[in-house]
């Protein structure tokens, strides 16, 4: 397949940020680049990708396929990916999501009518200490309530898009010290 | 050496055992999925817990992923052990779907296993709301998936990474959607696949050829030895003959590997592991065969008195050099003694031999597989069946002087010549031997150029014993009578040597062998009864040093 040039110049930088010997390492960030530049990313582009990196197609697709953020289809406008994992789960997205599903009128996997939206449910999204949380494409929104979900879909609708949140240090982040 | 207790049981283990094998010298088993000990450890299944306690803590801890310690107590069967087995189960059988009345693994299946130990337990899961996977999805030419019965243990893509040294299979997307599959494209096809049967712990792997053909509590099981190759593969035959309704022809229903560390550790080969088929294909020989007139039917005894007579004549006019024999490395130990012993000790054959360069040859590879397909021919050579004594004449000159008519008497064991001539050669052949006595096991074009066929038993109707390439002495058990009026050939010798006057040693198969180990210098010492069921180097010979049967070129287990 024909890989921009632009792709290709970009991935040199990327495996030059890794020593030789852990090109390997530089998998991740190349998707990410590729995903950038493509949009999504087709078998082509993992064959292309095992290639340069110098692994396997199984391992190509493992990675692509463990990550949510990594995208084989180009994204709707609005891929809404909700954690189902066990964080959120304590903290309410059961009842979220049943909320999320009539808001929406669709299922799991599904897209709306105006094609705007696509939701799908996901694995952990890393957001646990913000539990219920979700990813509207790449913006990631946390303790999510029935009304902040509605405040953040009549957003999308009306072309305002509520600002994702950012990590706060509510509960502490790893590797920091909690105040007491 | 670490002393450890098990169960309250006392075992002592070499440094860096982990607790499942430490608990297996005890007989005990450590419930597992992901662990195998030809594998990496990945510590992924979590069935393997154990209780320890060391230095007076207590702790629970994965028994794959620990290493024995000294003064360290092992429980396998306390109440929490229990519960906490019985969490992980319910986990793996949440949307386990209810395959197991004709799922092929069921009778050995380790959720069926464990769920007796420490399931028990009814589901909290509607059948409605079961997740549904890939199901008999063809993940190669020889296995099918199952990807709903899957436990998502691994083992089966290590073995390709690990052993085989190819990225086949993957686990592939996350949580609760994972699945285990080959990419779209790439398929599950290398010279080992089959391992991935043996390997999968419940019944989402399964084979094509032993789909569906018995329930696995019906097989009956015979040590054996593979004769595909000169490695020689320790296998088991599963067998089972009673459901006439279920292919009354096949005999065979499965190979299985059978562990020899020097060998071929767990695995086999595809090429060994299929094999089988040939025991009991249509076309094999099961009756003796004659153009000679004035017999309507042939009989085994009507062709040996023949060949005895052909041979006496032709010794008697022309002396043993109007004889011939072609023997074959895939004959067994006691087959090429008797052999040579009646032709090149006693008749004094010159032309004897078991080799030809037109022989076919097989896939080598660091792994396993052996150019070399036949599985004795290191046997052969020990034993002596081979040009002797420089007076000798190798089997391509035997070949190249039947052709000139050199010979009055051609026997060929095996070997089909006719594929290594061509039409002319073979019209030769004919004509300018006058008597050419066939032993084989298939229907080929050796049978009707021969004047005489008789039909002999193959490896898994025999007892007998093989030297493969490392100069290991295997036997195989015989797990039922050969077909129709096959005999085996160390018999045909002995008969012939009968009808020639001389008696040759011993009646029974173990009697032949232990007059092998009097006779023979590689075999000194050795004997029937003292066989180990995983083989005896020749005597001189040192067991080769420990390799891991493995490609050359492994990919990491993750
Ligand atoms: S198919 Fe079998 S061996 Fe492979 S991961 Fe699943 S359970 Fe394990
Ligand atoms: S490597 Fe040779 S002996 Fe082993 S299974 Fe394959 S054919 Fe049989
Ligand atoms: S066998 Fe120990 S975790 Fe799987």
């Amino acid at each position: 397949m024909d890989i921009p040039d632009t792709l290709v110049r970009k991935s040199e930088e990327i495996f030059f940020s890794f020593p030789p010997e852990r090109r390997e390492s530089a998998l991740v960030p190349l998707m990410f680049e590729a995903q950038r530049e493509l949009g999504c990313i087709t078998p082509d582009t993992e064959h292309w990708i095992a290639e340069t990196v110098g692994v396997s197609l199984v391992k190509v697709r493992e990675v692509l396929t463990f990550y949510s953020m990594l995208r084989r289809e180009r994204a709707e406008k609005f891929l809404v990916q909700f954690c189902r994992n066990i964080s959120c789960c304590l903290a309410g997205a059961e009842d979220l999501q049943r909320h999320v599903e009539k808001k929406l009128g669709i299922r799991n996997g599904e897209t709306t009518a105006d094609g705007l939206f696509t939701l799908r449910y996901v694995e952990c999204l890393g957001g646990c200490s913000w539990a219920p949380m979700m990813l509207v494409n790449e913006m990631q929104y946390y303790q999510l309530t029935p009304e902040k979900l509605d405040r953040i879909i009549e957003g999308f609708r009306s072309g305002r898009p509520v600002p994702p949140d950012e990590p706060t240090p509510l509960l502490g982040n790893v590797g920091e010290k909690i105040a007491v | 050496m670490p002393h450890l207790e098990i169960n309250g049981k006392p075992v002592e283990v070499p440094a860096g055992t982990n607790l499942i094998e430490a608990a297996r010298r005890l007989n005990i088993e450590i419930p597992h999925y992901c662990y195998h000990p030809g594998l990496a450890v990945v510590g992924s299944c979590r069935m393997c817990q154990v209780e320890v306690e060391l230095n007076g803590r207590k702790s629970i801890v994965v028994g794959c992923n620990t290493a024995a310690a000294d003064g360290m107590k092992v429980f396998n069967n306390t109440e929490a052990i229990h519960r906490i087995r019985s969490g992980v189960l319910e986990f793996y059988l949440q949307h386990h779907p209810l395959d197991c009345p004709i799922c092929d693994d069921a009778g050995e299946c380790d959720l069926q296993n464990y769920y007796l130990l420490h399931g028990l337990h009814d589901s909290r899961v509607e059948l409605t709301e079961k997740h549904h996977k890939h199901k008999v999805h063809d993940v190669g030419p020889t296995v099918v998936l199952d990807s709903e019965r899957c436990v998502l243990c691994s083992r089966c893509a290590r073995f390709c990474r690990e052993i085989a040294g190819v990225d086949e299979l993957g686990i592939f997307e996350h949580g609760g959607d994972s699945e285990l599959l080959n990419v779209p494209g790439r398929l599950l096809e290398n010279d080992y696949a089959g391992n991935v049967v043996d390997l999968c712990p419940v019944g989402a792997l399964t084979d094509k050829d032993f789909r569906f053909r018995r329930r696995v509590w019906y097989l009956k099981r015979t040590p054996s030895v593979c004769t595909g190759c000169s490695r020689g593969c320790n296998i088991y035959v599963d067998w089972e003959t009673s459901r006439s309704y279920k292919n009354p022809q096949r005999r065979i229903q499965r190979l299985k590997p059978r562990y020899n560390r020097g060998v071929n550790e767990w695995w086999i080969c595809d090429r060994g592991r299929y094999g089988y088929h040939a025991v009991d294909a249509e076309n094999r020989l099961t009756a003796p065969r004659t153009k000679s007139d004035g017999e309507s039917e042939a009989t085994v005894d009507g062709v040996l008195d023949r060949a005895a007579e052909k041979i006496k004549a032709a010794l008697a006019k022309h002396g043993p050099k109007s004889v011939a024999v072609i023997a074959s490395s895939s004959s067994s130990n006691e087959d090429l003694f008797l052999l040579k012993r009646l032709f090149a000790d006693e008749l004094k054959v010159h032309s004897l031999d078991v080799t030809l360069s037109g022989e076919p040859k097989g896939k080598e590879d660091e792994i396993l597989m052996k150019a070399d397909v036949s599985p004795n021919r290191r046997g052969a050579v020990e034993i002596g069946v081979q040009p002797w004594g420089g007076g000798g004449v190798a089997g391509d000159d035997i070949v190249a002087s039947a052709l000139d008519g050199d010979y009055e008497v051609l026997i060929v064991v095996h070997h089909d010549l006719t594929r290594m001539l061509s039409q002319k050669e073979r019209n030769r052949l004919g004509q300018n031997c006058d008597y050419i006595l066939y032993l084989g096991t298939h229907e080929n074009g050796m049978c009707h150029l021969a004047d005489d066929v008789i039909p002999i038993a193959m490896w898994a109707e025999r007892d007998a014993t093989y030297t493969n390439f490392q100069g290991r002495v295997q036997r195989t058990w015989r797990p039922f009578e050969p077909r129709g009026e096959a005999l085996c050939e160390w018999r045909v010798w002995q008969e012939l040597g009968k009808r020639l006057g001389h008696s040759l040693p011993a009646e029974s198969v173990a009697g032949v062998f232990d007059s092998i180990g009097t006779v023979v210098a590689s075999f000194k010492g050795l004997t029937w009864e003292g066989l180990p069921a995983n083989g005896i180097m020749l005597t001189g010979v040192s067991e080769p040093a420990y390799r891991k049967v493995q490609s050359s070129h492994p990919l990491p287990a993750y």
